[in-house]
Parts: structure tokens; sequence; C-alpha cells
């Protein structure tokens, strides 16, 4: 992995050499951009989150990609982005596209994209990838949840664009998207569905992910009142595979898992119906912003073990989560920031009183409220480097945990990034 | 604990702070700058809408259907008092909402001159093209375009 950052952080600066305008380097009519940062995180030991091994201290926290575009024609252009990211288990520095399109604007009000491309989910979810298009290290990690970025982020297919304006009511900006969401059966989100459907006695390993055809919608009002817009965005999908069931824990009378099987399965993610309403206002330097996110989707689950019993789960989840942000940006190189944000398991026991019916020990790990600061520094052009702390209570979020995840934790994170 | 409510206090003093000095800073104003076009462009005078639309990035065609090229100065009072009477935005946003078309491949990075004499000449040069320079740059290779 070093000598892959290494490769990249020389090409980036060697490319920037022969830049021509702002930042970008431009081959033959080809503008070349890219980005690279690497982190550090630290968490509890229970707590392995949002990087994996992140309770001893992590430098598996990395994100790099560099994209190619071409205008062909003012009204045509063509473009692709190549990216990768590490967070421990998932991710690995496994190099994807994360979008590659064809983009042809008819009209200003009418444009159409064919390809793989970014779902506009809420305030930050096309262009999540790059750290240094933000103040915060972490966003919130309901409606920008770390172990779905290989799956959840963009849709193969095609869509419709445009902007239009109405005098004196602002601009409506619309983006709708068709298609299939390209997820992956070894990556974080799959990880994510295993340790979902698992429930309390089984522990599955996703091996095949299919989706239906989705439906990604976003409508962003640039509203009359100055620095203000609003966006409703959502994501609608259903997606289904198969998996193995590697330890069936079957109980004895006293409740102690005494006898355990392999098995197979199939399963559902079904019906999810994702809605992020978000509202941001700019005076001058501070940026506040808020969002709320509500999600709903069946889970289920058909399996048959090697002791020749089959089971079945079905269960339908109905969360939601909020923030709200400020920051502000005090001169050329200093800006700091701030997010509280809540996430409910269930928002229809928002106690955590249900706990039982999501296979979860306690009450609190049914929710995730986070208060998070950032220092973010600009000491060169191009060169990001920020420090950030949350404070946690609950766990919800937590995938990966070790001798079951503390009710209150924290994440202290670093990161330098570079983009061109 | 105890230190995320020292830093969250260190933060809400440090926002009011900034929010004072703010509230003592000179306001960006119209007069400070002059947008410049090509003279092929139609248009004598856009409304502070159409303009924000032009350098968002979401108006890309004049009303003739031919393309507009924005291009932008890289720094300086022009640049400060444009962005945030037109635009709305200060340069850092700008920059990073401009960033965010890019690495999402929604567009290509405006051109952006470090002298205003070379952006008019630019302006100067290519159809369609829009500006803005300080006010009292010479712009008689190019005409300018008021604000409705």
């Amino acid at each position: 992995m070093k000598n892959i950052l290494a490769a990249i952080t020389l090409c980036a600066v060697g490319l920037t050499a022969f830049s021509t305008t702002a930042g970008a380097v431009d081959l033959g009519g080809v503008d070349i951009h890219g980005f690279i940062s690497q982190g550090f995180i630290k968490t509890p030991g229970q707590n392995n989150f949002p990087v994996s091994n992140s309770g001893k201290g992590s430098f598996n926290f990395n994100d790099f990609g560099i994209n190619f575009t071409k205008e062909i024609s003012p009204d045509l252009h063509l473009g692709l982005q190549l990216s990768a990211f590490d967070r421990g288990n998932y991710g690995r520095d496994k190099i994807t596209i994360d979008w590659a399109y064809g983009d042809y604007r008819f009209k200003d009000w009418l444009g159409f994209r064919a390809g793989k491309v970014k779902i506009p989910l809420g305030l930050y979810n096309e262009a999540r990838d790059n750290d240094a298009l933000r103040t915060f290290i972490f966003l919130p990690q309901q409606a920008y949840f770390d172990y779905e970025r290989d799956s959840l982020v963009a849709i193969l297919g095609g869509g419709i664009y445009g902007s239009i304006p109405m005098g004196n009511a602002g601009t409506l900006n619309y983006q709708v998207e068709v298609g299939a969401v390209p997820a992956v059966s070894d990556g974080g989100f799959a990880k994510e569905i295993g340790g979902m459907l698992g429930g309390s006695s089984d522990t599955l390993n996703i091996t095949d992910i299919n989706s239906t055809t989705s439906i990604a919608h976003s409508l962003e009002w640039r509203t009359p009142v100055s620095g203000l817009r609003a966006l409703a965005t959502g994501l609608h999908t259903s997606l289904s595979g198969t998996a193995n069931v590697l330890d069936h824990a079957v109980p004895n009378a006293d409740g102690v898992n005494t006898d355990h099987f392999t098995g197979t399965a199939t399963w559902k993610y079904d019906n999810l119906h994702r809605y992020i309403f978000s509202l941001e206002y700019t005076l001058n330097d501070l940026i506040l912003s808020g969002e709320y996110e509500l999600d709903d989707y069946t889970l289920s689950t058909s399996s048959t073990y090697s002791n020749g019993t089959t089971g079945a789960l079905n269960s339908k989840q109905a969360t939601d989560s909020w923030v709200i942000m400020a920051t502000y940006r005090f001169n050329d190189w200093f800006e700091m920031g701030s997010f509280y944000h809540e996430v409910y398991a269930d928002r229809h026991h928002r106690d955590g009183s249900t706990h039982n019916d999501f296979w979860l020990a306690q009450p609190y790990n049914m929710w995730w409220k986070d208060t998070a600061l950032t220092l973010r520094f600009d000491p060169v052009p191009n060169v990001v480097f920020k420090v950030e702390g949350h404070y946690i209570n609950g766990n919800y979020e937590v995938i990966e945990n070790i001798g079951g995840a503390k009710k209150d934790s924290y994440i202290l994170a670093s990161k330098v990034s570079y983009s061109f | 604990m105890t230190i995320i409510r020292v830093l969250r206090n260190c933060f809400t003093g440090t926002l009011m702070t900034g929010s004072l000095m703010m509230g003592f800073s000179a306001p960006a104003a119209a007069a400070d700058f002059v947008i410049v076009a090509n003279k092929g462009v139609s248009a004598g005078s856009l409304s502070k809408g159409e303009l924000q639309s032009i350098f968002l990035g979401e108006k890309t065609k004049w009303d003739d259907g031919k393309p507009i090229k924005i291009v932008t100065l890289d720094e300086g009072a022009a640049h400060k008092a444009f962005l945030q009477t037109v635009v709305g935005k200060t340069p850092s946003q700008f920059d990073s909402y401009w960033k965010k078309l890019i690495f999402t491949g929604k567009a290509a990075a405006p051109k952006a001159f470090d002298e205003a004499g070379k952006l008019v000449d630019f302006v100067a040069s290519q159809a369609g093209a829009i500006g803005y320079v300080a006010a009292g740059q010479a712009v008689g290779s190019v005409k300018t375009i008021s604000i409705k």
C-alpha cells in the first residue's frame, strides 16, 4: 500500500508541474484531476468504527482518485474517475470506477447522462470521496455511512438533469437517475448486510448481490433568500442475493450455544426507500446546515443448515436520523466546523425498547448520538490538514466490535489531503 | 468528556469572535468590479440571478443558444467583491463549489487569470466569453454588462 501511495503522490506532483490552470492538468484536451489523502484514527478498543481496526489506532485510512474528462463539444463531454480507499477490513485500496459517463446537455433545463453516475443524495454524497471538498473528515454516518460507500453511492444506467430559472422565486435544479445499484459482495455494505441478516444466531458471509431497477432523484431549490438552498433527495432500490452461513448456533435449554452448523441462505434487502431533506444557509464565511433522513426497508432471509433444518426471518426496518452542522472559515488557511447527529434504528421507539426485535442486547445499541468538532487547515494551495474529534453515545452504527460495543465512545482522527 | 466540553466552548467563543470581526469588515460592492463579455454577446444587461446561474455553471448557453465561457480572476479585491455580491459565495466557497463539479465529472473548471489584462484579452478573443475585472481596468476590447 505504501508503494501505491508513494507512486500516486509522485505522479500527482509530477503532473501538477505541467498544469496550466489552477491545479488542473491538460493533456491533449483531456483535463486530469486527482486527490490523495492519508489519515490516522483511534477509537476505543471495542468500537472499531468506521475503520475496522481503529481500536488499536490505524493508518488503514486513506482515499485516492484520479479523473479524466474530455469536452467533445460544448454540449457533450465524457469523463471517468478511478478511486480507491482503505478502511481496514473493507475498501482495501481496491481500485474501482467511481463514476464514468457521457453527458449531453441539450438545453440548460434538460441534459442526459449515461454510464455510472454518482447518486445525488443529500448535500455530500456525490463528492464524498474527496476529503478536501468538505470541512469534516467523517460525515454524519447515517446519511453517509462509510460501509455503504462501495455499493450505495452510484447507479449504472442513465438519467436526466437540468436547471430551471424561476425569476424572483430562485432556481430549481433537478436530477433523476434510473438503473442498477452496483453493489459488491466483498465490500463494507456486504459486511453490514451480513451482520443485520445474521441476527443473534447466524454469521453470514454474503456471496452474491443483485439490484433491481433503482431510481435516484434530487430537487434543489436555490431560494430567493440570499445564501439559502433546500434539497429533497431520494433513493429507491431492492437488493437480493445469496450467502454462506458460516456459523448457525443452536442454544440448549440453558440458552448456551452448544451446537454449530453451516448452511446456505438467500436474502433480500427489499424496498429501500431513502429520503434526505437538507437545508443550507450561507452568510459570508459561516455555513449552517441541517439534514433529516428517513430509511424504510424490509430484511428477509431463507436458510438451509447442514443439520437439515431451515430457518427464515422477515423484519421491517424504519430508521431515521438528523444532523445540524456549522462551519466557519476564519481566513485563507483555517476553518472550524462542528455537528450534532442523532440516529435511531427504530424511529417509532426512540428509547430503544424494541432492541430484542432487532436481535440487539441493549437499548443503547439502537441509537447513535454523535458530537463532532473539526479543525481544518489549508497551509498551502491544494493541501489540507484536518484534526477531528467525536464524542458518541450509543453504538447503533458500529458494525465491527470486539467483546461488545461500548455505550460511550470517541473517534479521534487526523487526515492530510492533496488534490489537483 | 472534559476535552469535548472545552473544545465546544472554544468553538462557540471563536464563532462569536469571527462574527464580530465579520461585522467590522468592509462590505463588497458592485462598484468594485466591472462585468465584461465578448463583443459578440448580444446581452447588454443581466439580472443578478442570471449572473449567479452563469457563474455556478447552471446556465451554459446564451439566449441565442451559443455556449457561455466563464472566466475568473485568481484572487484580489475585485474577485472577492464579484463573488460575494453576485454569486453569493466567498472565494473559498466558490473554489470548493467548482471542485465538487470537477470531482463529480459535471463540469470543467473555469479558466482563471492572475492578471486582469490577460482576462480581458481572453474575453475579447473568445466568442461567448464573460468575466469580470476591477473597476477602472481598460476594457475597450470587450463590452461591459450591467446588472439589471
